[in-house]
């Protein structure tokens, strides 16, 4: 996987420049679509499950970091990725098919892993405490 | 889980808004695919009630038969929250070639015209 930012001022280049994602060893099937939304990048792995990559900031002692989510997805289904708060650091997630029944399902994800596929509006999984910004 | 049916490949779109006058820090959350028929659908979440929809709406008119759909969410970072203005609602699709831009005001789905790009 390979990125290139692009930056709205003056005196950018109008290519943009290569993101350090381009030195994270995420590798990504061809079956694959990708989905992001800042600062959350995500692909299919090739038996379905989702790998979930996160940038913590260029102070963060990782930078990028990426989990296995058990989404059970369509091979090839789009991803949209979107904040699930208006803080993004709080919680983001994605809308895919799941392969079990056929219908859009909405997963939550956070920096800790926590898979909770519960709905997008359950207000228990809203803005889980368990995000912290790394730095 | 959401109950709208969509067949295999079909494009998924999607974008959220902060969700105005909340205190929760909550999103509104929109998705979009195209059905069987070709036609766009939204199913939409905007309060507590759980997720609503699907539903059509005139601006989809005439999408063509397996067009991507794009939406545009604004950006969130650490000094930032996401915004409740509702003015970058906006999606994108191909008619007849075109790429026409939708835009859902908090309200209603407007047909923006077409992109002048070939």
């Amino acid at each position: 996987m390979r990125g290139q930012g692009f930056r709205d001022t003056i005196g950018a280049s109008t290519q943009g420049s290569r993101l350090d994602l381009n030195d994270y060893p995420v590798t990504v099937p061809s079956t694959s679509s990708i989905g992001c939304y800042w600062p959350y990048v995500m692909s299919q792995n090739s038996d379905g499950t989702v790998k979930w990559s996160s940038y913590g900031g260029s102070n963060a002692d990782v930078a990028w970091v990426n989990y296995t989510l058990e989404a059970h997805s369509s091979i090839g289904t789009g991803l949209v990725v979107m904040p699930a708060a208006t803080v993004f650091s709080n919680a983001g997630g994605f809308l895919y098919r799941n392969n079990d029944n056929g219908k859009m399902e909405t997963f939550l994800a956070d920096r800790n892993n926590n898979e909770t596929g519960l709905a997008w509006g359950n207000s228990e999984s809203r803005g889980s405490s368990s995000l912290k910004f790394l730095r | 889980m959401l109950s709208a049916d969509i067949i295999l490949n079909t494009t998924i779109a999607g974008f959220a808004v902060g969700r105005p006058n909340d205190s929760k820090n909550q999103t509104n959350t929109y998705g979009l695919y195209q059905d069987t028929n070709g036609t766009v659908q939204v199913i939409w979440e905007d309060d507590a009630t759980g997720w609503k929809g699907p539903s059509t709406y005139d601006a989809f008119n005439d999408a063509d038969q397996g067009t991507d759909i794009a939406c545009v969410t604004a950006a969130a970072w650490a000094d930032a929250t996401l915004q409740t203005n509702q003015v970058m609602n906006r999606c994108f699709f191909q008619v007849g070639g075109k790429v026409r831009e939708v835009y859902y005001d908090g309200t209603n789905w407007q047909d923006e015209g077409y992109l002048p790009i070939t």
